[in-house]
């Protein structure tokens, strides 16, 4: 019997959580890419709608989406924390087929947080 | 070989040093923080972008933080030896309700309302400062110490949470880098 159909757990049994995950791994990349988008397009409406200049606009467009990305990936993390408590299934943020290695992917987030930062220090 | 059997055999002590070290940094990190919300609260933080301007603080804080990162990478290898663990993504395992996954959670959702006000203060135009102005006052501030050595207690947190973070978020995921086959890439 897993997790899920156990009801309430105690801790102990949260350390088996990930026998059968929620895998939604696609649809977090999905709102991810969402979210950036919308990102994208407010920053254009900053720019040629409000007149801001292309280094205000840029800060607050990355800004915006770095706190949307977070803020998804907290939602995760408090669902999971909760997920043992409760009993519900482990959800799994990253795709189960992807081809990427997080080895490579992290720093390549770095390397783009700080050329944004650099956007942000002009500011 | 040697350094495996050295490990295996003071496996314990290994992971209280480790525990030690870790909590330490953090330790450390926590008082220079706390030190800078004394000195912002105490100071005023909308006059140090005229101080940093032109300056060589914002790149030198960027790398530390990189260098603090690439060696938290180093100090993730060194846990990964200690403690043998399969990678993230093929442990059969992964603990969600213990102390690390609500201090994950938390950290998170703090990170999140920070950013948050930084979208805020940079569409008002800076009125609140952003956070950025903060980070521009540490990076200038000297207060006990020589004007020359203005802004080290920044660059050494800045060292400190790169460190933390890339030794943290920048784990391994599979085994040595070098040793990897394409295959194994998760």
């Amino acid at each position: 019997m897993w997790p899920s159909m156990t009801g309430r757990l105690r801790h102990s049994s949260c350390q088996a959580t990930n026998e059968r995950p929620v895998r939604l791994g696609r649809y977090f990349a999905i709102v991810i890419c969402a979210g950036a988008v919308g990102v994208g397009a407010w920053m254009l409406v900053l720019r040629f709608a409000f007149g801001d200049d292309w280094a205000t606009a840029i800060s607050v467009a990355a800004s915006g989406f770095a706190t949307y990305s977070v803020g998804v990936l907290a939602l995760v993390a408090m669902y999971n924390w909760l997920s043992c408590k409760f009993g519900w299934r482990y959800l799994w943020a990253l795709p189960a087929d992807i081809r990427f290695s997080l080895d490579f992917a992290i720093p390549a987030a770095v390397i783009a947080g700080i050329i944004v930062g650099w956007f942000v220090w002009q500011y | 070989m040697a350094i495996l059997n050295q490990v295996e055999r003071h496996r314990k002590g290994y992971r209280q040093l480790e525990i030690g070290v870790l909590s330490g940094l953090t330790l450390v990190l926590s008082i220079l923080f706390i030190w800078g919300i004394y000195r912002a609260l105490t100071g005023d933080i909308s006059q140090c972008a005229v101080l940093t301007a032109n300056s060589s603080a914002g790149p030198i804080l960027a790398g530390v933080t990189i260098i603090g990162f690439i060696g938290g990478r180093a100090a993730a290898y060194v846990r990964k030896l200690i403690h043998q663990a399969p990678a993230v993504v093929k442990n059969p395992e992964i603990r969600t309700g213990g102390l690390l996954q609500m201090g994950l959670a938390i950290f998170l959702t703090g990170t999140a309302c920070v950013i948050a006000y930084e979208t805020y203060a940079l569409l008002m135009n800076g009125n609140p400062p952003p956070i950025t102005s903060y980070v521009r006052c540490a990076a200038a501030d000297h207060a006990f110490l020589p004007e020359r050595l203005a802004g080290l207690p920044a660059d050494v947190a800045a060292f400190l949470a790169g460190l933390l973070i890339g030794n943290w978020l920048w784990y391994p995921s599979d085994d040595w880098l070098w040793r990897r086959k394409n295959s194994d890439a998760v």
